[in-house]
């Protein structure tokens, strides 16, 4: 291999790149260096000094591993009496002041301070001097700050500014008196996410959420993925006793507040635990016996009475993809018609899945230039985000934004385009890209753009139609150019693939004679033929009166416009399936209790087309069920032959029937060759002037909005209505 | 010698520009411009400049690392935080010559390709802050700053940075990183500032009497430069003494001038007719030094092989009367204070260091004490991130060394001061 050098550590010879640290080939050379203040996601800092290694011939006794260059040939020991010594009065200095208060500490079992006076076996420190006393500060929501076990490593600093871009906490003061703030010590104004208590290696910052509520030792672990946006990041739940008491980033990746704090929405008061059925004009519990009994003798006789396309059915974003696949799977052949949609197509970008695939996220900062032409992106899509600051602040990139007003964005931005919406900063920008016309911050932008090899292209959650072929033409000027969408809604892609459309078949297969007849012969019934409705014609039926009933897995069509009430008014029969009483669930006929993503499995795919698996974390709360087990009941109590024991037997029919998922691995990504619509014109979105699509909100900021489920956590709420004192 | 830095320092109101030209000022402006950048740079490699700011490094060395360095944004930042306590040689350039060090950074900014300088200057200067803005103008008015200096084609800005009460700031790094607004403390290394310094670019930093010597370089070309003073490091040096001698002040002399010249010639010795106990050679990092050492040569390499620094030069003399636990316990005293806290070492071992002496100070010295003391510098020694937690180790090494005496005699006698 060129440009590499050969560097041997503890007799072990590595070769590593140029731009190597030691503790690099250490790593490299599987030797384990202590480290503190050192972390993968941050630049090098070299404070703690616990990482000292010996260099042969080196004119300095020690050498910091984390911050020193490799150079060819270096011979490196990084455990001698000498250097063990060394470490060990490093750790008695971050001792002397600290309270050893191990006993109530959140951290203790997981704490890297504990870990390695531990390891070096400390004993009575020489330090017996007066110990300093600093207070506590829990003034601020979420997150605590017991500020006397702080090692001042810097890293919660550091990730805050170099990998979030907010800046939140700082050192304030210096020398003993150095110690981690806010501005002016004030409450905490910032995302939330929860970085900088996951990288602090001691326990100088906790959450409120998990204080007290487990030792490390204690709980039991299970990998999953976060369901509140199409990032799709992976995480870890933490239980005791079978509750879920903390949720961790998995391997240290990155997890937003509401991936973070946002899950003890599934532990609310709301949860629905039982099957609810209307009787004389009241929701009343019933068993599932009756709920089910009642839901399909309405389904039967109004589709007997008034044929099967009197039936509509409205799937979820944020339901399986096992889930999503049975739902039409459901709506086709139990009821017999292609009714079925999403109102979450809404006012999607046109070019979603067939012009605009998203590169992978890590990717974003191996381009030249970013170009963001949405200022909200870091909100809807908070790791998309994180990449984007990624490319700026690690990798030197440079970052062009469209945003009319001020975000984290525009502080690392190179430059700001202040138009108010994308199509207007493409008007300009791209006659400066094609012939060079335009001034300011345009011609800056046209300049950067030009020079680049390769630029990633952040497609806005929302994009007018005429814009989409700006986008378009502006792709055709790029050199290099990736598309990152914006899709804010955790499986909005999966339900995508697995079919929930009127007129597509699981893996955008056409209803076409031929698809048709092959599904039938797979799922050994009649299927109709013709394309479906689509949900907004649906609306229209409903009003119309020739959509009698509606079938609605997991959304709120009511919560999200009220102007839909009266829509929904008119239906002679509504059954909807959900987790909580949301304002649609109070207008149905039967509800039917669902089980949040935390006490279910299946797979999801992130806005990457990504395919990942969720993991139970706990049992379903009462009696609610998954969503998968309520539609396979009640097709087989409509006749139709289903017989699933788990989500992946369901998986085992989604591989065999769609192509795009046939060796799809959980982990991988589908290449966005092998859509049918690829490059296609077709618009996997719907425009609608009447219907609105809104976020159930739960406060101003979009961060921490995930429709119906954020608005229940209590963790995200008291970051809502928790505002810098006056 | 005749005086060279200090010529115009005397001359009532030199820092102004017309009284400057007319004894010699921006004299040396047209021949540097006259050479290539890289000609310039050799000058100053064969004057054999060391770097007057305490770490002695070659200053054309530095130079041709950062003028190599392909681009054309560089900056050239002059180090005017003279925060080592003791050391007052560079406010008296800045005060009284101001022009002198514009002339030296406009030669060495086109030597490294730099269009653009700042002074880093020290906050509790705020003297200087007038003067040297005022200077800035005048030199702007007649052209000797700014785009297209005397007509050669050459360009260069500049403009004063006060820094804000820290001493790390007079490092360079840190300096660095203050003057981009963010906390000063050191950063790592590499990237170096020559190839990567101020916002990220190629950035060479000099201390202002380093940068002073350039003219004088330029103008009697390297070679007889380097004639002048210490063979290893030639040049005038400027020792600002202080402490027991009849005449403190500061004296230009050339570089490797003894210690007894310096105390009992320049300064008239010992005040009081006193004997002298104890002498710190070049600011308060640097390790005590005693009367056995009268004869050592103030240069960089002559003091470290006397078991000391040149540092700053700045000299600080002390009679048989001083009490070493004191000067020891105030200088300690700085270094926590001082201490940026960003490495545990430092942070935490001159904050012990600090409450042993405030022991110390208060009568509660224990048995046992100078051993813990000496523990305590083993610990930080060799781990710090910077030259700061090192230096604050050196005042109490060198005087347990020299001066063991009157550890013990306080820890015995309990004797309370403050
Ligand atoms: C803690 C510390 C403080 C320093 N303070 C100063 C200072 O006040 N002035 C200065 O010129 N150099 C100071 N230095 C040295 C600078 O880091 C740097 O070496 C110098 O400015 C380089 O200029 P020179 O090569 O011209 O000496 C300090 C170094 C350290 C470690
Ligand atoms: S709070 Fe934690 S992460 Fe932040 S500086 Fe202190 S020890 Fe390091
Ligand atoms: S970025 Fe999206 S997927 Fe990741 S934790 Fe936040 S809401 Fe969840
Ligand atoms: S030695 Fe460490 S704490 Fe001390 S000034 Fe340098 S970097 Fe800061
Ligand atoms: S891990 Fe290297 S100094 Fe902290």
């Amino acid at each position: 291999m060129e440009n590499t050098v050969t560097v041997t550590i503890d007799g072990i010879t590595v070769k590593v790149k140029p731009t190597a640290t030691i503790l690099d080939a250490a790593k490299q050379a599987g030797v384990r260096i202590p480290v503190l203040c050192a972390d993968d996601k941050l630049h090098p800092y070299g404070s703690c000094r616990i990482c000292l290694v010996e260099i042969e011939k080196s004119p300095r006794k020690f050498t910091p591993s984390c911050t020193t260059p490799v150079a060819d040939n270096m011979v490196v020991k990084t455990m001698t009496p000498d250097l063990f010594e060394a470490r060990k009065r490093i750790l008695e200095l971050l001792l002397c002041h600290h309270p050893l208060d191990c006993p109530v500490c959140d951290k203790a079992g997981n704490c890297q301070l504990q870990d390695l006076v531990h390891e070096y076996g400390l004993g009575p420190s020489k330090f017996t001097e007066k110990k300093r006393v600093v207070p506590p500060n829990y003034k601020s929501a979420v997150i605590d700050r017991e500020v006397a076990r702080c090692v001042l490593c810097g890293k919660c600093v550091r990730v805050c500014r170099e990998q979030n871009a907010v800046g939140e906490l700082a050192f304030t003061r210096r020398g003993k008196e150095s110690k981690v703030s806010t501005d002016f010590d004030q409450q905490l104004d910032c995302e939330f996410c929860g970085e900088c208590v996951e990288i602090c290696p001691v326990g100088a910052l906790t959450t409120k959420q998990f204080k007290y509520r487990g030792r490390t030792w204690n709980m039991e672990r299970t990998q999953s993925v976060c369901n509140y946006c199409g990032c799709g990041c992976r995480m870890v739940y933490e239980t005791r006793q079978g509750r879920i008491v903390r949720v961790r980033s998995a391997a240290r990746n990155y997890l937003c507040g509401k991936g973070r704090f946002g899950w003890d929405a599934v532990h609310h008061a709301d949860r629905l635990t039982t099957p609810l059925v209307r009787v004389s004009g009241e929701l009343v519990p019933a068993t599932w016996d009756e709920a089910l009994a009642m839901v399909v003798t309405n389904l039967n006789v109004i589709k007997n009475k008034r044929g099967a396309d009197s039936i509509g059915g409205l799937g979820s974003v944020r339901t399986t993809n096992e889930e999503s696949y049975l739902f039409q799977k459901f709506m086709r052949s139990a009821i017999g018609t292609n009714n079925v949609d999403m109102l979450a197509r809404l006012k999607v970008p046109k070019g979603l899945n067939t012009t605009f695939f998203s590169g992978e996220l890590s990717n974003i900062s191996g381009h030249d230039v970013v170009l963001v032409l949405d200022g909200d992106v870091a909100e809807l899509n908070p790791l998309t985000g994180i990449e984007i600051v990624r490319a700026v602040n690690r990798n030197y990139k440079k970052l062009i934004l469209v945003n009319s007003g001020y975000n984290k964005l525009n502080r690392i931005a190179s430059c700001v385009l202040e138009y108010v919406s994308p199509d207007a900063a493409l008007a300009d920008l791209l006659p400066a890209l094609k012939s060079g016309q335009g001034t300011g911050a345009v011609a800056d932008a046209a300049a950067i753009l030009k020079e680049a090899t390769s630029v990633a292209v952040i497609i806005p959650a929302r994009l007018p139609d005429g814009t989409y072929y700006q986008v378009r033409e502006l792709l055709s000027l790029l050199k290099g150019a990736t598309t990152y969408p914006v899709v804010k809604r955790s499986n909005f892609l999966g339900a995508l693939d697995m079919g929930v459309l009127p007129g597509y078949y699981p893996g955008y297969q056409k209803v076409s004679p031929d698809v048709v007849s092959r599904f039938a012969s797979a799922w050994n019934c009649m299927l109709p033929e013709i394309p479906g409705k689509n949900a907004l014609e649906m609306l229209d039926a409903i009003k119309q009166g020739s959509i009698a009933a509606l079938y609605i897995m997991g959304d709120d069509p009511a919560g999200s416009d009220a102007g839909l009430k009266p829509v929904l008014e008119k239906l002679e029969f509504l059954v909807v399936q959900d987790i909580f009483l949301t304002e649609t669930a109070k207008m149905a006929d039967v509800v039917l209790p669902a089980v949040s993503s935390a006490e279910k499995a299946g797979t999801l795919t992130s806005l990457e087309r990504r395919l990942q698996g969720i993991s139970p974390a706990e049992e379903p709360l009462g009696d609610a069920q998954p969503d998968w087990n309520i539609l396979q009941t009640v097709a087989k109590k409509m006749g139709s032959a289903m017989h699933y024991a788990s989500p992946s037997d369901i998986m085992k029919e989604i591989r065999a029937l769609v192509p795009l998922y046939a060796d799809l691995a959980v982990g991988s990504v589908w290449p966005a060759e092998k859509s049918p619509l690829h490059g296609s014109e077709t618009n996997l979105s719907l425009l609608s002037d009447s219907v609105e699509k809104n976020d159930v909100i739960t406060s101003e900021r979009l961060l921490f909005s995930s429709g119906t489920t954020t608005t229940r956590s209590k963790e995200l709420t008291t970051v809502c209505t928790f505002k810098v004192e006056a | 010698m005749e005086k060279m830095l200090l010529k115009r320092v005397d001359i009532p109101n030199a820092n102004d520009i017309d009284v400057a030209l007319k004894h010699g000022a921006y004299g040396a402006l047209s021949a540097a411009f006259g050479m290539r950048p890289v000609d310039v740079v050799n000058e100053v490699k064969r004057a054999t400049l060391r770097g007057r700011g305490g770490a002695g490094f070659p200053t054309g060395l530095k130079w041709e690392l950062c003028a190599r360095v392909p681009g054309s944004l560089k900056y050239l930042l002059c180090n005017a935080d003279e925060g080592e306590p003791g050391t007052i040689k560079d406010r008296f350039i800045l005060h009284q010559d101001p022009h002198l060090l514009i002339e030296g950074m406009v030669i060495s900014g086109y030597a490294i390709g730099a269009e653009r300088g700042y002074i880093y200057l020290r906050y509790e200067y705020p003297k200087a802050i007038g003067i040297l803005e005022k200077a800035i103008e005048q030199a702007y008015a007649k052209g000797y700053l700014g785009k297209n200096i005397l007509g050669k084609g050459v360009n260069f800005d500049l403009s004063v940075h006060r820094g804000a009460g820290a001493y790390i700031c007079g490092e360079e790094t840190a300096l660095i990183e203050s003057l981009e607004g963010k906390r000063g403390q050191p950063r790592i290394r590499p990237p170096f500032p020559a190839s990567q310094g101020a916002w990220r670019k190629p950035t060479v930093i000099n201390n202002v009497e380093t940068l002073s010597n350039i003219p004088f370089i330029i103008g009697m070309g390297g070679d007889a430069y380097a004639k002048i003073g210490a063979e290893t490091a030639p040049g005038p040096k400027i020792y600002g003494v202080s402490g027991h001698v009849n005449k403190p002040g500061v004296y230009e002399l050339p570089m490797g001038t003894t210690l007894r010249e310096i105390i009992y010639t320049h300064c008239g010795g010992i005040k009081g007719g006193k004997k002298l106990k104890a002498v710190i050679p070049g600011g308060a990092s640097t390790p005590i030094l005693t009367e056995s050492h009268l004869d050592v040569k103030m240069d960089f390499n002559s003091l470290v092989a006397a078991g000391s620094m040149l540092g700053s030069g700045a000299v600080m003399v002390m009679d048989e009367t001083v009490d070493m636990v004191n000067v020891a316990y105030v200088l300690v005293r700085f270094f926590a204070h001082e201490s940026c806290g960003k490495c545990t070492p430092c942070r935490e071992g001159t904050a012990w260091l600090y409450q042993v002496y405030t022991r110390l100070m208060h009568g509660e010295g224990k048995e046992g004490d100078i051993d813990l003391l000496l523990y305590i510098c083993e610990t930080v020694k060799g781990k710090c991130f910077c030259p700061l937690g090192e230096g604050a180790i050196q005042p109490v090494l060198s005087s347990i060394k020299h001066f063991r005496a009157d550890y013990e005699a306080r820890i015995k006698s309990g004797v309370v001061s403050h």
